[in-house]
């Protein structure tokens, strides 16, 4: 317990704050919903009280109290049930809670005098037997045949009386119900009765009644067959109906006499009678080749907001993606750590899906739970083929899971066969205990997760480390980030105000520089907050690659290079799909297989390397693999088959390997199987197009190919340097910044016609004048006076002549207006400090336009 | 100057419904002439700033201004009409109107009113003078006591001279 964090007075005051707070919100919703317990509204409020105690509790845990812990948890299941509509809510529900309430109140009392929950074990058990009452978890009392009201404590006959009141209540709405059905047989009063009958049960459960728990039992089974076949007797309803008396009679009988020992013959025999008539039902039915689905009723579906099932699909993919994460590492290094992890994960998976009602990913999770405890407990290993089953699993979940976000349903087909197989792993792990000693060895972790009280402490331990981060919709963040942007213009109003100029103002000037640093400091955390690391599409890729290399039975080593590079959130959500697509075709068609890898010289394990890095004002994301190649001979071919080239035209390599991106070429199979490469690649490079994004292909025979995505950095941030000419200000994006100069004499030489290049060191290196390729009045002419910034684009260098450098500045590209579309030689803009905007210059750009404009542009090397 | 625009905002942000703007036109002055323009297309009015100059535009696209956080550009009607151009002073204004989904500055010589003009007072444009601002006029909205120039926002930006632009 070294490592359990220390707790502060002020985190106390806090949670105690909250808590009250919470409690006296739930508190009037309570007792409203008491005052009109049909309010179709209450629905709503059940599921807020529910939070809020879900809330408490989870803080409470936190603090070590458990007696609220305990009490929360318990107020919880009640809701819970009420809220699934197992059980109908009643005023009587309120009135315990409100109770509830008010023990957590002295508890909080408690914990502020004394620093803990203790000393009021006595309240605390008794709200939490009522409410175990409530909720029908168990009984209290084991198999009593007569019950005995006047041998308990007081405080279970207040409460049997709840209880009885119950009772009478749903005998009641089953016989209204009933008497309806028998007028007019609606599907939604067969709904109603078979809840009702089902409370009915419930309740004489509590009592332990178990007469009346029998008859409702019946009745139950009755109405579910009901249910299914829309035909029923007079003579069968009748039968429904006397039961409805005999339970009055029951009950009756049980207030008056406290037990209901005379009756009780009538009772058996009514019994005798009611199940004959059901199984007798059951049976016509049976033949007719039927068979009645209890369970139709058994899901009654809670309905969900689209907000909660959006929330539940996304953090369910995020697990997913740990889960899978954590198995492949678990491939790597077998640490018994990764399973515990992924043991945790699947337990808060399976949470949510209980939470939410989605049955079968439910089970599933728990089955795999169960077996991964068994690991743990063990200290076993999963075995291989286990690994890939789960594996598949998860593939399985994450379906459901899509089909939740688009349909709500969460049914798995073969669910038990899924079952069945998981079952049948934990049992074989059984049987092969020696590995223990080996393990226990290994692993120094003194007794793994035993005791549940231990693995609760270790799962809080966890999550206080992951919750780290929160989910904010993005439109927000781009609020803020143009919020802040106005903030440090209005900074810069406030500070420069021509009303203050002149005066001497030394207090002003320290809050003023004191203010100015912290509107920084904001800008730079606003802009970094909309960049992600690519880190979370690559590791995306370990198991795509994992099933690939599989499934091809290829071997293939995978590196991942510039995982923490930034991108845009956008652009990152764009972007995964084309790589998927270049990830597939390089293992499968690019990638040889062993033998002939063997016979070329080369590793038997094919190489693939995913790497992010920013050059210049790009993104750039390559695929590259150590393969065959394209086979230019086959793509030319299957070009001019299709008619997209002319049979006479010389193409150099490039045209040829921008075919592959043509659609009719792409989904020919013959290309791809010969020569490797097409699958989707028009649309990889369609998709890269929607974001501004290219795509380059490099390919060598028998070496590997390339590709190259590049894309822009709009929105990204990106390190500048910002550059005057005259009163413009660019900003030139600092990785493609070889150095700056300034000349001296005679390194300047001018071709004939016209054009300016300078000597550095062994290069000849082509001048542009800044402010005639955009008609500026500068500062300077003379070479000499000003600066020159010498640039690279793809091995490319030319010079930038401009008046002078002011300095480097972190900038975020904004794009330009729509309107103006795209201007050759200028990439973006960027707002500087003082409101100002600077374009940036976009190198690529520069060097095609001021070709165009005539600077013939040679580029010599020595 | 400040307390024109406040005014400008208030009418335009009190009653943002489609109706009650139906037939309000903003009105500003380019030399002698009063034009108006729909009052739904545009968002706001502001005084003159500092224009970023962008290089290889028409020449009626000056340039682009910081709103805000928000980078717009700026197209200055004079030029666009073929009218002499005239430096800017403390009256100029920014018209910042949406068209297209993207906001643009139209830069005039001053802001003056909001008025209403009743359809059937709206007539077809005079086809009689053929002058570089004449294709961008949508009709003539004939007031009391005087004449406004109805002008059609869409065509003022996105008249062929863009068109040819963009296509190069």
């Amino acid at each position: 317990m070294l490592n359990e964090p220390k707790i502060h007075d002020e985190d106390v005051q806090m949670y105690l704050s909250e808590s009250r707070e919470m409690i006296e919100e739930v508190e009037p919703s309570l007792i409203q919903m008491g005052k009109d317990e049909n309010n179709p509204e209450n629905h709503e409020m059940i599921n807020m009280i529910f939070r809020t105690f879900h809330t408490i509790k989870g803080s409470s845990s936190f603090f070590d109290y458990n007696y609220i812990v305990s009490l929360t948890h318990q107020a919880e299941t009640l809701l819970d049930k009420i809220r699934a509509g197992s059980i109908d809510f009643k005023s009587t529900h309120s009135d315990v809670l409100c109770r509830a309430c008010d023990v957590l109140n002295i508890l909080f009392n408690q914990i502020e005098k004394t620093g803990n929950d203790q000393d009021f074990e006595n309240q605390v058990e008794q709200i939490i037997v009522e409410l175990e009452y409530l909720a029908d978890i168990k009984p209290i009392r084991k198999e009593t045949k007569k019950v005995n009201i006047l041998s308990l404590d007081r405080n279970y006959t207040i409460f049997f009386d709840v209880v009885k009141q119950l009772i009478k209540e749903n005998t009641d709405d089953c016989r209204s119900v009933i008497e309806k059905i028998k007028d007019e047989i609606d599907y939604n009063y067969i709904k109603k009765a078979n809840k009702d009958v089902k409370a009915l049960k419930e309740s004489a459960g509590l009592l332990q009644i178990y007469k009346v728990k029998e008859i409702a039992k019946l009745l139950e089974e009755f109405i579910s067959i009901l249910y299914d076949h829309l035909e029923v007797s007079k003579d069968e309803l009748n039968v429904l109906m006397q039961s409805f008396e005999m339970i009055t009679i029951i009950i009756e009988e049980l207030e008056n006499e406290g037990t209901y020992d005379r009756i009780e013959y009538i009772v058996e025999k009514y019994l005798d009678n009611l199940s004959d008539i059901v199984r007798a039902v059951k049976n016509q039915i049976s033949q007719s080749g039927e068979i009645s689905l209890k369970e139709n009723f058994d899901h009654e579906v809670i309905s969900i907001s689209t907000d909660m099932a959006q929330l539940f699909v996304q953090e369910a993919l995020d697990q997913l993606d740990s889960i899978e994460e954590n198995l492949i590492d678990y491939l790597d290094n077998q640490e018994i750590e990764s399973v515990k992890e992924i043991f945790r994960l699947f337990h808060s998976f399976k949470g949510a899906c209980g939470f939410m009602n989605y049955e079968d990913p439910e089970i599933i999770s728990h089955g795999v739970e169960t077996y991964l405890e068994n690991i743990i407990d063990k200290k076993d290993r999963i075995k291989e083929s286990h690994q890939s089953f789960l594996l598949e699993i998860v593939n399985l979940i994450r379906s459901v899971v899509k089909v939740i976000a688009v349909k709500g349903d969460s049914k798995i087909e073969n669910r038990n066969s899924y079952l069945n197989k998981i079952e049948e792993m934990s049992r074989f792990e059984e049987i092969k205990p020696q590995e223990i000693i080996k393990t226990v060895e290994k692993e120094k972790v003194v007794e793994g997760i035993k005791t549940k009280t231990k693995k609760k402490v270790d799962h809080r331990k966890k999550r206080q480390v992951l919750k780290r981060d929160i989910r904010v919709n993005i439109s927000k963040l781009d609020e803020l980030v143009d919020l802040i942007g106005e903030l440090v213009i209005a900074e810069a109003m406030v500070i420069n105000n021509p009303d203050i100029e002149g005066f001497e103002l030394e207090n002003f000037e320290r809050s003023a520089t004191h203010l100015n640093k912290i509107v920084r400091d904001l800008q730079d955390v606003a802009l970094s907050v909309r960049m992600i690391p690519i880190s979370g599409i690559f590791r995306k890729m370990i198991r795509l690659v994992h099933d690939m290399s599989k499934k091809s039975s290829k071997k293939i080593n995978l590196k991942l290079l510039g995982e923490d590079t930034e991108i845009d959130k956008t652009v990152a959500e764009l972007i995964a799909d084309p790589l998927v697509h270049l990830v597939r075709n390089a293992i499968d068609h690019g990638i040889e297989g062993s033998d002939e890898r063997k016979r070329d010289g080369k590793n038997e394990a094919g190489e693939l390397i995913l790497e992010a890095k920013h050059e210049g004002n790009e993104v750039w994301i390559v695929v590259r693999d150590d393969g065959g190649g394209l086979n230019k001979e086959k793509i030319k071919s299957k070009g001019i088959e299709k008619g997209i080239i002319q049979h006479d035209v010389e193409l150099d390599d490039n045209e040829l390997y921008e075919l592959i991106f043509a659609p009719g070429i792409s989904t020919s199979d013959q290309v791809t199987e010969i020569s490797g490469r097409g699958v989707g690649m028009d649309v990889v490079k369609k998709n890269i197009e929607n974001i501004n994004g290219n795509i380059d292909v490099f390919s060598y025979e028998k070496k590997g190919t390339m590709f190259v995505i590049r894309i822009p950095l709009t929105l990204a941030i990106i390190e500048g340097m910002l550059v005057r000419v005259g009163s413009s200000i660019y900003t030139i994006p600092l990785l493609s910044i070889r150095e700056s100069i300034q000349i001296e004499n005679d390194e300047v030489t001018e071709t004939i016609d016209g054009n300016e290049m300078i000597r550095v060191r062994d290069e000849l290196i082509p001048i542009i004048r800044l402010h005639e390729l955009y008609s500026i009045t500068p500062d300077f002419y003379d070479l000499k006076k000003g600066l020159l910034v010498i640039v690279e684009y793809h091995k490319n260098s030319f010079c930038l002549f401009i008046d002078e450098i002011l300095g480097e500045q972190q900038t975020v590209i904004k794009g330009m207006s729509k309107y103006i579309d795209q201007v050759k030689g200028i990439s973006g803009c960027t707002i500087l400090g003082d409101g100002e905007i600077s374009l940036i210059l976009d190198i690529g750009g520069l060097l095609k336009r001021s070709q165009k404009m005539g600077t013939n542009l040679k580029i010599s090397y020595n | 100057m400040i307390d024109d625009n406040d005014m400008l905002d208030d009418v335009f942000f009190s009653d943002d419904d489609e109706d009650t703007q139906k037939d309000k036109y903003l009105t500003f002055r380019i030399r002698k002439e009063e034009y108006g323009v729909e009052i739904q297309c545009v968002v706001e009015v502001i005084g003159i700033m500092k224009i970023t100059v962008v290089p290889d535009m028409p020449e009626f696209i000056k340039g682009v201004v910081n709103l805000r956080g928000k980078v717009i550009p700026v197209v200055d009607v004079r030029t666009r009409f073929k009218v002499e151009f005239k430096e800017y002073d403390d009256r100029t204004c920014v018209l910042v109107v949406n068209i297209n989904n993207s906001d643009i500055g139209l830069v005039v010589d001053t802001v003056s009113d909001v008025v209403d003009i009743p359809e059937d007072s709206v007539v077809p444009p005079p086809n009689i003078k053929k002058s570089a601002s004449s294709r961008f006029i949508k009709g003539m909205g004939k007031l009391e006591e005087k004449v406004i120039i109805i002008l059609d926002v869409n065509k003022l930006l996105y008249d062929d001279e863009l068109e040819q632009l963009s296509n190069k």
